[in-house]
């Protein structure tokens, strides 16, 4: 067993009803610290688990059982340069070496607000990229990609979630070796 | 800050202890939570953080306490070290 970090954004209870905290508690949630912050739910998650796709469908499933909705997971997919010099400690000038290529093979473009002057990148496929060019352990790769279908996960309702998440992401770690 | 009892995890209170420091209030809640923290903005943008009891794990929930007080929005302005 692993102890995995991560954060559940949540809606539908309020939290200043005499039963919020308790409806989490019971639920399963002690492994969580529970705030609200910007009109969301966010539950901070230490959840020890087999694998990362284990322990983030079954917090999903404690927050569900707790009445609330769960509306992303995080850290989240989307980064700005920023973002991913932060998770990878890695300089923000490295980032902006490798983003315009000076730097590196073939950094992955960006995939959202690609117009603007702040694009972001999905961290899945940025990740995939510095763990093939040794900036990034095997382990935080398999978490992003984790993540990233659990966010895809949330939108589709899909009542089998535990089972194809884990094995998503078992395919996922295989093709990492493949890379 | 007097009148409040002390959390029985050392960790924990610690935690209360450096939240109550950066601003934040404490407020007694009934149930499994030992209290609600309300941070410095105190309407309904503010942040309200949970203290349980009996945590899974003492020394992670503290852990997880410090990491949420840190990002509140709500410290004075400048101290928000974030997007350098």
């Amino acid at each position: 067993m692993k102890t995995f970090e991560f954060r559940v954004i949540a809606s539908g209870l309020d939290p200043d009803a005499e039963d919020f905290a308790d409806r989490f508690f019971q639920a399963g949630c002690d492994d969580a610290t529970i705030s609200f912050q910007r009109g969301r739910i966010v539950l901070d998650f230490d959840r020890s688990a087999r694998s990362i796709g284990e322990a983030i469908a079954s917090a999903m499933e404690s927050v569900r059982k707790a009445g609330a909705t769960v509306e992303r997971i995080e850290p989240d997919p989307l980064v700005s340069l920023s973002d991913i010099a932060a998770r990878t400690g890695l300089t923000r000038a490295a980032m902006t070496q490798y983003s315009k290529r000076q730097r590196g093979k073939n950094f992955p473009p960006p995939i959202a607000r690609v117009t603007s002057d702040s694009p972001l990148w999905d961290w899945a496929i940025v990740a995939k990229w510095l763990y093939a060019n040794n900036k990034l352990s095997r382990e935080a790769a398999i978490e992003a990609e984790a993540v990233r279908l659990a966010n895809t996960a949330v939108t589709s309702r899909d009542s089998q979630f535990r089972e194809s998440l884990e094995s998503s992401v078992q395919a996922y770690a295989r093709s990492l070796e493949a890379a | 800050m007097a009148g409040r009892p002390s959390h029985p995890s050392k960790e924990i209170e610690a935690a209360v202890a450096f939240a109550e420091e950066q601003g934040w209030s404490w407020v007694k809640v009934s149930g499994h939570a030992w209290a609600k923290l309300l941070c410095p903005h105190h309407d309904r943008d503010g942040c309200a953080l949970f203290v349980w009891s009996t945590p899974r794990n003492p020394e992670n929930h503290a852990k997880q306490l410090r990491r949420q007080i840190a990002r509140c929005p709500h410290r004075p302005a400048g101290e928000n070290d974030e997007n350098l």
